[in-house]
């Protein structure tokens, strides 16, 4: 007699966190370890886009109980079948446990990470299979297409957007509805729809989860808005880098199109649309729009001055809107459920919720989806868990490379566009970047200023060569050899800069100078004035030394040392030759009793 | 055409915007700057080019518009009705001050801020040919400077940022072209004519962020890209990055003249550049609307060497034994004429180059008529086609000729190429195909047999076809015959249209016919589609081809034209320089009978005709040895000459003022822009006085003062070009009675002659160019028969000149400043401070005096520094490590006396900084207190600056930007030394001959302290025998002449006559900036004497 078992789904995530943790193996050992069971009939394994929780990969969500298992390793899935699937029984171990109370938590909704968040873009993402249209079409999926082809005019469509107060989530905030609208009274034809997923910054990756776990959603939202603007092509622009989303994407655009929802004719309304897939080869320049479109054209992605905007000048000089990814996975949600619900979600001055990428020295990192307009104490004490280590908040970077640091005082900030850029920050792509006292401010707008430097296209003079000497300053400062005068240069750079500069990523690159600079002025006085790192980290200010009433005299850090600059007897304290020492902090973290510690200058310079 | 243009911009509605408080009025689509351009409203840019579209990247031009938070750049922003434009106030100067201090941060701009420019400018005695450009003293754009120009708009007096050098490798591996990236501003101008104007694409930007640099696929020579070296980007350089490598140097033009280009039948408008008479450069005219300032490898670059080839015919000259003797004028016309009367009229023949102006070509046919009363006048077998041209043209369209221009190629909706491959044969009319193709023409190629286009060519090609000359035909009749089928064809006017349409149908669809359809029903659609189509038919001579196949051809063709009302029209392109003027001066008395070509060349070979009058070469020797008697009158001068009984040296279309006809049918002025070499004369003079001498009665017929009254003449005789002198106005002939053109199908052709045209094939009087210019035979072989340079480098490695001079070392130690060790134990042992060497690279260089710095004894080694300034310089950079030197005289100058002074100052400069060196260390060896005062423009060209730190008790360093050290000269050191209260007892300065004026004068004015220098004069023996460096001392108010060679190098510098020294210097610039012109490739002439084909 068979035994009866509770059905269950489980969701495996599949995303490129977690896959890189190991989930492919751990996901095929689990599918046979359950296919050669006698559950086969009851369970079934899924596998989904990410849930979001990032850090914590490879995890599985037990449905119906709602329940989260993470880092999962081979050797539990032994324990998960025995016991969860067979006997019921939860295991401890493998639930999330709460950083601040350090208690397990079964219901995955009462984990604080997930419950503040409102997904409606993120809605499908870790629920369904992305690479299946049919459980996409099953939860209403195409739904939002086959509305407004039936009921509304391309006019209509622009309206309800417009009235939805939907912003572009590529970081500008440029009313989506309005762009639509330019662009359907633009006159040229033929028009073009490009969807932007060239995610460049370093740490973000909103685009990339979502385009892995729900890319049928934004084809539906590139369909919308194809018939919007008139379009009958579109462009879906992808860098390279993201091989998964590029292979969910192709498949999920080989599937609509045998499901009829892309190509001639779709859904016998006589609107056609086609989509292409053009790899994006890794230029952090070519998330702007005009150097997309002219990467799109086989040209050197560098960008145009604006006007001529896109949507009057774009592709072969032709009619353009471009949107986001995550723009355009929202739209299908608006028009399934209209736009006084989404008004009703974030602020009056940007409805809706935005997909940020949570990282740095936070507890809980990974990808949340918030209404606007939550603070930014919210994000990194309750659903961000606070700093690790116990260590304190010192400030978030907003939006990507070219975002600006916000301070402890600023905590209450709400996350919308107007609030960050009176701070002058940026919204951007959403990536938030967390940093605790151990960073020092002015090595990292040096950090940012490097890569934007060097990702810079080159065509405009303020962008080349002013972050250049941007850059040259900055490292002068960080290695103690700079004067008072240098910083005032480099504030008059950074203004200069960011007025003349082209496009957005000159235009945004001084940020997190200018930001720094305005909240922790005094951390770069004291590197230039007394030559001081008050966060321990600028190698040419700081020295490794070793305190000797703690020192025991192991030698494992005389043995790490790859030039010989420790010195010392056995079982007697141990000295550091700071004329040889190169600063590479390897005895500092291989020393058992916290022995060896980092000092700079003193402030008063003696 | 220029009517509906104007109907457009008529129906355009004004528009005005507020431009610093100014209403102006614009039409749409113009942007802020083209506005304020027209209204005389300055704005800087340094990206922005006239032609191209905006590209924003300099931000110079950034503006204020009203109600828009950013600047935006004038260049990209269309202006907008009721915008209000702010182009100049306080914070948009400030902010582009800034701007020009980051681009300058990356560019030498020592001589743009030094305080002694002026001065230095007026002083320095000779040019600065260095490799590496680190200032304008060395900068090819030094005359016409753009970023000087913004400078001083911009009042900079100073730049905060340090000089970034990139210390990128100099590009001279090229033809043409020289190129130094380290001060290129990135403005991609030369990018974007080359992409977009030129069709090229032969460059593009490499590399991200502040490694951005312009450069060719995996920065490969260009001569291995795509490149066609036509020079449009070194033109748009506003730096000196980009250069012509004839003319990176030369000194200020003495004159500059704007005339035509006479080596192909397009006549692009030049500037043309001299100096004492002589063509120095050639730059296309913005100006000219026949080439809208663009030009081809040859017209730009080619033009001075070839005018100036040492090949040159200087004087008239008769035969004597085999030999040519030079003599007069008179007596030449004498000895002609002589000759020519034992011979009856119809044993003489001329042959008329299709390079001649109009006016000696009608000197000529009159010439040949009234004084030598022969018809024999023929020219090269370039008239065939003209004259069936016009035949058609008469017969078909009862018209003598009809408006064409270049222009009409880009507004064409559809281009037929017939048997043309303009980018070869007329590369700027390649441009005006580019623009069509980018309007949305349709370009379709027929061509005979099989031809290889370009990669350029094959982008622009809808189809491409290579088809038989059957074929071609028949694909003409298939497009007739559609083009009937579809559209309305104006039978009235058509005298035989029946009898066309029945021929048309006697015609069975050849076999081929179905091939086209599609490309025809393509074109028809195409037609259909554009309610006022424009077609341009081009009619090419890729290959010469018989006589009886051109005529059914351009029949055919005008058959085009008749049935599409004139819409479609025929443009034909001729070869060389004045084709069609030479046949219309010559052929225009239709009821001569007028022999063929053919027809003459046959009567020479049977002996009828004895006596040719050639104004070109005629390369077949074959009918020359059956003459009796040769008159030349040619430019060049050449190994086959020998069988010319007389020679006359004419001018090249640079040396006289005249006229040409291009293909358009359009009647350009040449202007007088060098002076004649040697005796030579305008051909119309030499036809005109050899008429007089000939026959006195024709003197007052032949009496012309200018070719102006020959052209009077020329338009009064002749009803063509008092046809053309209209300018082909109001030219409707819609009305006139038409003809269709039909022909035996069937009928079989005379094998053509085969001669692909190529870029060999451009000549000018016969000669081919590429056979006086390196440069370009370089180019043409290269790509052709693909001679690597590596090839011609193992030859030279595997003789090796063995002399005891080896290098041991040689490499650039600052830019342009070169460190070389050489191994010449016996100067090792005799050397002494302020000694010098002079070294010779080859056989065939220059001398180069160089003054030790450093030596030793032990291993027999000896180090010069020197700076790559000139030609020898440069050869001498590139000699590598382990080759040998031809020689090394030294060590020689006379013995200084060193000795202990107590505090000793010196000096160094430039070569002074290593020269001054073992001066320093024998004075410190000697117990002298030393201070050392090091000069540059920049910090970057400081070399020895340990060794001189470890050795001396001061070094005081001065800059021109101040980016180390003192800003300042020599002089500001000096101040510095003796505001600090030191005593001097003794100097002693090594550098430039300004620096060494600067410094003997301040010496002088501040107590006479012994200030001793080391001149660098022009020097050649080093025996003091060829006075090459004399010097003027003056003492007690007498004149002592002394030698620097032998009596130096090292003066007294309060006693130098320092005016006469820089005079002396500037001596030789002229023929230093020449060099590379004269220059020939001795690896070239190698090859060529080891046997090349003839044509």
């Amino acid at each position: 007699m068979n035994q009866q078992y509770n059905e269950r789904v489980l969701l495996m995530c599949r995303g490129t966190a977690c896959n890189s943790m190991g989930a492919k193996d751990i996901h095929s050992h689990l599918k046979e370890l359950i296919e050669n069971s006698e559950l086969d009939d009851y369970v079934k394994i899924k596998s989904t886009g990410c849930h979001g929780f990032c850090q914590l990969g490879p995890t599985i969500i037990i449905q119906p109980d709602n329940i989260l298992y993470v880092h999962i390793k081979m050797k539990d899935l032994e324990k998960i079948i025995e016991q969860h699937l067979k006997k019921n029984q939860i295991i401890e171990d493998l639930l999330y446990h709460d950083p601040k109370t350090g208690k397990a938590i079964q219901n995955m909704d009462n984990i604080q990470f997930y419950k503040e968040q409102v997904p409606i873009i993120t809605k499908n993402c870790g629920k369904i299979d992305p690479e299946d249209i049919e459980e996409f079409i099953s939860i209403g999926g195409y739904n939002a297409i086959k509305k407004v082809l039936g009921n509304f005019s391309p006019m209509e469509v622009i309206e309800e957007i417009k009235t939805s107060g939907l912003r572009g989530r590529g970081g500008a905030g440029f009313p989506t509805g309005q762009k639509w609208l330019l662009c359907h009274q633009a006159p040229g034809e033929p028009k073009y729809l490009i969807c932007n997923g060239d995610e460049g910054d370093p740490g973000a990756f909103m685009d990339r989860t979502i385009l892995e776990s729900d890319p049928h959603s934004v084809i539906e939202g590139m369909l919308i808005a194809a018939y919007a603007i008139g379009a009958s092509q579109g462009f879906a622009y992808i860098r390279a880098e993201y091989p998964l989303a590029i292979k969910r994407f192709e498949l999920a655009l080989e599937q609509s199109e045998k499901a009829g929802y892309l190509g001639e004719n779709i859904l016998d309304s006589g609107f056609d649309f086609t989509i292409t897939l053009k790899k994006g080869a890794g230029a952090f320049v070519c998330g702007e729009e005009t150097a997309l479109m002219a990467s799109i054209m086989g040209e050197r992605g560098m960008p145009k001055p604006k006007p001529p905007y896109p949507a009057t000048s774009g592709l072969w000089n032709k009619p353009t809107n471009i949107n986001n990814v995550k723009t355009l996975a929202t739209v299908p949600r608006i028009i399934e459920n209209g736009h006084k619900w989404y008004n009703c979600i974030g602020t009056e001055d940007a409805p809706g919720t935005t997909v940020l990428a949570l990282s740095g020295k936070i507890n809980n990192s990974g990808l949340v989806e918030l209404p606007l307009g939550t603070t930014i104490e919210k994000l990194v004490f309750d659903i961000g868990g606070g700093i690790p280590n116990e260590k304190q908040f010192k400030a978030v970077q907003t939006g990507g490379p070219s975002g600006g640091c916000i301070p402890k005082k600023y905590l209450d900030t709400p996350l919308d566009y107007k609030h960050l850029t009176s701070l002058g920050s940026i919204m951007g792509s959403g990536g938030c970047i967390v940093l605790d006292e151990d960073t020092c401010m002015v090595e990292i707008a040096r950090y940012f200023m490097s890569f934007c430097q060097k990702e810079s296209c080159g065509k405009c003079v303020p962008c080349r060569v002013g972050t250049k000497r941007m850059l040259e300053i900055l490292t002068k400062i960080t290695e103690g050899k700079a004067t008072m005068k240098d910083l005032n240069d480099l504030e008059k750079l950074a203004q200069i800069v960011k007025n003349t500069s082209l496009c957005g990523l000159g235009q945004t690159a001084p940020n997190p100078v200018l930001t720094t600079i305005k909240y922790f002025r005094k951390e770069y006085e004291q590197h230039i004035k007394y030559k001081r790192c008050p966060a321990l980290v600028c190698k040419s200010l700081i020295e490794y030394c070793i305190d000797e009433n703690v020192c025991t005299g192991c030698g494992i850090c005389k043995e790490t040392c790859s030039v010989n600059a420790i010195q010392g007897m056995e079982n007697s304290p141990h000295t550091i030759n700071t004329d040889i020492c190169t600063k590479c902090g390897v005895c500092y973290n291989a020393c058992p009793n916290n022995a060896i510690y980092k000092k700079t200058n003193p402030i008063n310079g003696c | 055409m220029g009517v509906e243009m104007e109907v457009k911009q008529m129906t355009n509605e004004k528009k005005f915007l507020t431009i610093d408080g100014k209403e102006i009025e614009f039409y749409e689509g113009q942007t802020i700057l083209e506005v304020s351009k027209k209204a005389g409203i300055y704005v800087p840019t340094l990206c922005y080019l006239e032609g191209l579209e905006g590209y924003g990247a300099c931000r110079l031009c950034l503006c204020k518009v009203e109600g828009v938070k950013k600047f935006l750049p004038a260049c990209t922003t269309p202006a907008k009705e009721g915008m209000v434009v702010t182009t100049k106030d306080h914070e948009l100067q400030e902010m582009r001050r800034e701007i020009m201090k980051l681009i300058l941060s990356e560019h030498p701009h020592s001589c743009l801020i030094c305080e002694n420019k002026d001065e230095c400018e007026r002083y320095r005695p000779s040019l600065q040919k260095t490799g590496r450009i680190f200032g304008c003293f060395s900068c090819p754009n030094k005359q016409e400077c753009e970023i000087r120009e913004i400078m001083e708009y911009l009042e900079i007096e100073d730049i905060e940022h340090d000089l970034y050098y990139k210390d990128y490798p100099l590009k001279r591996e090229d033809p043409f072209i020289e190129k130094d990236y380290n001060i290129c501003i990135l403005c991609g101008r030369c990018v974007r004519v080359c992409n977009e104007l030129r069709g090229t694409g032969a460059i593009n930007f490499i590399n991200r962020g502040h490694d951005t640099k312009v450069s060719t696929v995996l920065g490969l020579p260009h001569i291995e890209s795509n490149c066609q070296f036509c020079g449009a980007c070194v033109d748009v350089c506003p730096t000196g990055a980009l250069s012509s490598k004839n003319t990176k140097w030369t000194t200020e033009y003495s004159e500059v003249k704007s005339s035509i280009c006479g080596f192909c039948s397009v006549g692009c408008g030049f500037k043309y550049y001299s100096i004492h008479g002589e063509i120095v450069e050639s730059i296309p005219d913005k100006t000219n609307t026949v080439n809208n300032g663009q030009a081809c490898v040859i017209g730009r670059f080619c033009t001075p060497q070839f005018n100036n080839g040492k090949d040159r015919l200087k004087y008239p000259a008769y035969k004597l034994d085999d030999k040519h003797i030079p003599t007069n004028w008179s007596t030449i016309y004498e000895k002609i004429v002589k000759k020519l009367k034992k011979y009856n009229p119809e044993e003489i023949a001329i042959l008329a180059s299709p390079s001649l102006t109009n006016e000696s070509a009608f000197l000529l046919n009159k010439f040949a008529h009234k004084v030598l009363l022969t018809n024999n006048i023929f020219t090269p077998l370039e008239e065939n086609p003209i004259r069936i041209f016009y035949k058609q043209l008469q017969q078909q369209l009862n018209m003598k000729t009809y408006q064409r221009s270049f222009q009409s190629i880009k507004d064409s909706d559809i281009i037929l190429l017939f048997n043309s491959d303009i980018q070869v044969s007329h590369p700027v009319l390649f441009i005006e195909l580019n623009k069509a193709k980018k309007q949305g023409a349709k370009i379709i190629s027929i061509n005979l047999s099989k031809y290889e286009f370009s990669i350029d060519t094959k982008k622009l090609l809808d189809y491409d076809l290579n088809l038989s000359r059957k074929e071609m035909l028949s694909f003409i009749i298939a497009f007739c015959r559609e083009f009937i089928n579809n559209f309305e064809v104006p039978k009235s006017l058509i005298s035989n249209f029946n009898d066309f349409t029945s021929w048309l149908d006697s015609i069975k669809p050849h076999m081929q016919e179905n091939n086209f359809k599609e490309i025809i029903s393509d074109i028809i659609n195409a037609l259909k589609n554009k309610e006022k189509f424009k077609g341009t038919i081009i009619f090419g001579l890729l290959k010469t081809i018989s006589r009886d196949f051109i005529q059914d051809l351009l029949g055919s063709l005008f058959n085009i034209m008749v049935l599409t009302k004139q819409r479609f029209k025929i443009l034909p392109l001729w070869r060389l320089g004045n084709c069609e003027g030479v046949y219309q001066n010559i052929f225009y008395d239709k009821k001569k009978d007028y022999k063929s070509t053919s027809q003459i060349l046959k009567e020479i070979s049977e002996g009828k005709i004895k006596v040719v009058y050639l104004t070109e070469r005629i390369n077949n020797r074959s009918f020359l040895d059956k003459l009796e008697l040769v008159i030349i009158q040619d430019i060049y001068s050449s190994d086959d000459i020998n069988f010319a009984d007389f020679i006359l040296p004419a001018c090249s279309f640079l040396e006289e003022s005249g006229s040409y006809i291009n293909s358009e049918s359009k009647l350009q002025k040449l202007t007088k822009s060098a002076d004649e070499i040697g005796e030579a004369k305008p051909d119309w003079k030499i036809l005109s006085d050899l008429a007089c001498t000939y026959n006195k009665d024709m003197c007052n017929k032949f009496n012309y003062t200018d070719d102006k009254e020959i052209l009077r003449e020329i338009k009064e005789t002749n009803p063509f070009l008092t046809e053309i002198a209209k300018e082909a106005k109001n030219q409707t002939h819609l009305n006139n009675q038409q003809t269709l053109f039909t022909f035996n199908f069937d009928r079989n052709y005379i094998r053509p002659f085969y001669d692909v045209f190529t870029q060999k094939s451009f000549k000018f009087r016969g000669e081919a160019i590429y056979k006086k210019v390196d440069d370009l035979r370089y180019l043409i072989e290269y790509r052709t028969e693909k001679i690597q340079t590596l090839e011609l480098d193992k030859k030279i490695e595997e003789e090796p000149i063995k002399t005891p001079f080896k290098v041991i070392q040689n490499k650039e130690i600052a830019p342009n400043f070169f460190k070389l060790t050489i191994h010449a134990p016996f100067i090792a042992k005799k050397a002494r401070p302020s000694s010098f060497i002079i070294i010779m690279n080859d056989e065939k260089s220059e001398r180069i005096p160089l003054t030790l710095t450093d030596w030793n004894k032990n291993k027999g080694n000896i180090t010069v520094i020197y700076q790559e300034t000139g030609y020898s310089t440069r050869e001498l950079s590139e000699v590598r490590r382990g080759e040998y030197l031809y020689s090394v005289v030294g060590p020689l100058g006379r013995e200084i006396e060193l000795k202990h002074f107590g505090t000793v100052l010196l000096g160094g400069g430039c070569y002074g900084i290593g020269a001054i060196y073992p001066i320093a260390r024998k004075l410190k060896e000697l117990g002298n207190r030393v201070i050392v005062i090091l000069e540059a423009r920049n910090q970057l060209l400081f070399y020895f600056e340990k060794e001189f730190e470890n050795l001396a008790d001061e070094v005081i360093y001065c800059t021109s930007d101040g980016s180390k050290g003192l800003k300042g000269k020599i002089d500001t050191g000096i101040k510095y030394v003796l505001d600090k209260g030191i005593k001097i007892d003794r100097c002693h300065f090594i550098g430039c001959t300004l620096m060494e004026m600067k410094a003997s004068k301040m010496t002088e004015a501040n107590g006479k302290i012994p200030t001793f220098v080391n001149l660098n004069t022009i020097m050649i023996d080093g025996t003091g025998m060829c006075g090459g460096c004399r010097v003027t001392l003056e003492k007690d108010g007498k004149e002592i002449t002394k030698f620097a060679c032998v009596d130096g190098p090292t003066f007294n510098g309060h006693l130098v006559n320092w005016e006469r020294l820089i005079t002396r210097g500037e001596r030789l610039t002229f023929s230093e900036s020449k060099i590379y012109q004269t220059h020939t490739c001795l690896a070239l002439e190698n090859k060529n004497n080891l046997g090349e084909s003839n044509e």
